[in-house]
């Protein structure tokens, strides 16, 4: 093959997977121009391809979220033993599962904030749920902070037993947040 | 963030930027945005540079000059990745593409500020390999802080880092110079035609060589004869 | 989330039947400790195509040299020095149990396979606009060879530091595992020349 010919080959493949890339992202949502910046540089773009965009509302914890998971990321790197138990997989499922919550919490805010809702019915239980929500976040972050614990624990003591039990503990809480569906919250504000 | 704050954020504090936007949604809201602070920086440096020329050449060179950032960047990345895992230096790739955006655009906008000084020495009318040197060594200066910002993505600890380090930074170098070796000219000498592009021939490291035996006054294949009055009266 | 699990506290204030889902529908992914994905032979089968691809794409599909030289030189170097390396150890009475140096021995394999297939595009880039690719790609197989021999050493070291508390022991294993690192690197590049010359 001459190289000419494979430059033009090389180039039209690159373009053509950048299309693929930008139709990708498209579908998933993302603005017009991230797609548009796809086609040029689509291998740095290339992780969003798996993730749509949340388009979710910050809620009443969402600054605390993003503090306590970007301080435990820092601890987690800080200790490469670590990142053998708290991969990125955990780091981002846990990120998910938080802010989900958290938007959940804040679009009931906003439906027990409506006027005139006080009086209707099954307001009371829902603001009961919508308060056990917010303790189980507080819970997750409280844990949060106990496997930050373990992994400084980890980093004097060599042993990651104490961070896989902290994790299987966080775990089960975030499974109890994931009960609280959007959905079925906001299905029992509304009937 | 609006751009401003987003340029402001490359300048101040890249790592934290890096730090606050690793989500891959993060990444791709951003990623248009730095793009284009990259290019914009980029192309005012490249309009510079090809103001030693004039004409069309301040225009062809503001649409290379971006292309000289990126894709060696592009190239050499998935290189960079390898080498730190291979280091024991885990680190995503979303990290690093977000950090490499955060660099480049670093380098784009310390290359758009550095303009003017560039202007200045060309408008003084340097010899031409003066010129070359010259834009060279800006380039250089600017573009270490961009690879600064790709490794403070990294976290410490990981074995043999340092050395898996320089071996990515030979590599940029080594595609960053056969990028520009592709994408040139970018002063064009000044009895050159300008041109867009000059046809692929040869390679960066056969120039270079030729180069440097030029400017040690050896030119192979070129026999100087001796003639005139001078030499028949023997002197 | 199963449409028919949900914790008691909430049964008696949700209504029954099928709940709507948010726009972000898809199940959590699994949320625990971070596994090894691929199996060892997988994995070992990856890095070998990974040195093959590097060298294809730096031949201009042209010539099988640098194809020959990326899959035979590392492979023939390790098939070669490793049997050795073991024997010496075993008969010098270390500690470290051989499964886990060939454990160690096969993930340097694996991570220069990984950094060979990653500088694809580096080679790439050179042999499609330049004579230069062959070059490069021994210059590259060379710096990937010695790199990933130095780690192996350290963590071939680290492998007998965790068996063996004597210092004497694990002079004795870093001196092995340099003299094995030497001989396989001299082996690689005997391999990559037979192929060139």
């Amino acid at each position: 093959m001459s190289p000419n010919l494979l430059v033009a080959t090389l180039l039209g493949l690159y373009l053509l997977v950048g299309l693929g890339v930008a139709g990708r992202l498209n579908q998933l949502g993302y603005p017009g121009l991230t797609a548009a910046s796809a086609m040029v540089a689509w291998p740095l773009l290339w992780s969003a391809t798996s993730t749509a965009p949340s388009g979710l509302a910050p809620g009443p914890h969402h600054a605390r979220i993003q503090a306590c998971l970007e301080a435990l990321a820092r601890t987690v790197r800080e200790e490469p033993a670590a990142s053998t138990v708290v991969g990125p997989a955990e780091l981002d499922s846990l990120r998910r599962s938080l802010f989900r919550a958290d938007a959940r919490i804040a679009a009931v805010d906003h439906l027990l904030n409506e006027p005139g809702l006080s009086d209707e019915p099954g307001v009371q239980a829902l603001r009961q749920a919508r308060n056990r929500a917010s303790d189980q976040v507080e819970a997750v972050l409280a844990g949060v902070l106990q496997l930050r614990v373990q992994v400084g624990l980890l980093a004097l003591a060599g042993d990651t037993a104490g961070v896989r039990a902290r994790l299987g503990d966080l775990s089960s809480r975030v499974a109890a947040l994931e009960e609280l569906e959007a959905g079925t919250l906001l299905t029992n504000a509304r009937s | 963030m609006d751009t401003l704050s987003l340029v402001i954020a490359t300048l101040r504090d890249p790592q934290r930027l890096v730090n606050d936007h690793d989500r891959p949604e993060a990444v791709a809201v951003l990623a248009p945005r730095l793009l284009l602070i990259t290019s914009a920086g980029a192309a005012t440096f490249g309009a510079v540079v090809g103001s030693y020329r004039g004409d069309l050449q301040v225009a062809f060179v503001a649409l290379k000059m971006p292309l000289l950032l990126l894709v060696p960047v592009l190239v050499t990345l998935p290189a960079v990745h390898a080498a730190w895992r291979a280091a024991e230096v885990d680190v995503s790739w979303q990290r690093l593409a977000l950090a490499s955006l955060v660099g480049l655009s670093r380098s784009a906008v310390l290359a758009a500020a550095a303009a003017p000084v560039l202007w200045l020495l060309y408008s003084l009318g340097i010899d031409y390999h003066f010129a070359t040197l010259v834009m060279a060594a800006a380039l250089v200066a600017v573009g270490l802080p961009g690879f600064f910002t790709l490794l403070g993505a990294a976290p410490g600890g990981g074995r043999l880092k340092a050395l898996a380090t320089m071996g990515c930074l030979v590599l940029l170098g080594l595609s960053t110079a056969q990028t520009g070796w592709l994408l040139r000219p970018f002063l064009a000498r000044p009895t050159a035609e300008v041109t867009l592009l000059r046809p692929v021939e040869s390679d960066v490291f056969s120039a270079l060589y030729s180069t440097t035996r030029s400017a040690t006054g050896y030119y192979p294949g070129w026999e100087a004869e001796r003639s005139g009055h001078l030499h028949e009266l023997g002197l | 989330m199963s449409e028919t699990t949900l914790s008691p506290h909430l049964a008696h204030i949700l209504p029954t039947g099928t709940h709507p889902r948010g726009p972000d529908s898809s199940p959590a992914p699994a949320f625990g400790p971070h596994t090894e994905r691929q199996s060892s032979s997988v994995a070992v089968l990856r890095a070998t195509v990974g040195f093959g691809v590097a060298g294809l794409s730096a031949s201009n599909l042209t010539s099988l040299t640098t194809v020959e030289a990326g899959l035979l030189a590392p492979a023939g170097a390790l098939l070669l020095t490793v049997p050795a390396l073991l024997v010496v150890h075993q008969y010098l009475g270390l500690l470290a149990p051989p499964r886990e140096l060939l454990h160690v021995i096969a993930r340097a394999f694996v991570r220069s396979g990984e950094l060979a297939l990653a500088t694809t595009p580096i080679l790439l880039l050179f042999s499609a606009t330049s004579a230069q690719g062959p070059p490069l790609f021994f210059l590259l197989l060379f710096g990937n060879g010695a790199f990933t021999l130095a780690g192996a050493v350290l963590d071939l070291h680290s492998a007998e530091e965790r068996h063996s508390a004597g210092l004497a022991k694990r002079a004795e294993m870093f001196c092995l595992a340099s003299a094995w690192a030497g001989l396989a690197a001299l082996i690689a590049l005997r391999i990559s020349l037979s192929n060139v010359l």
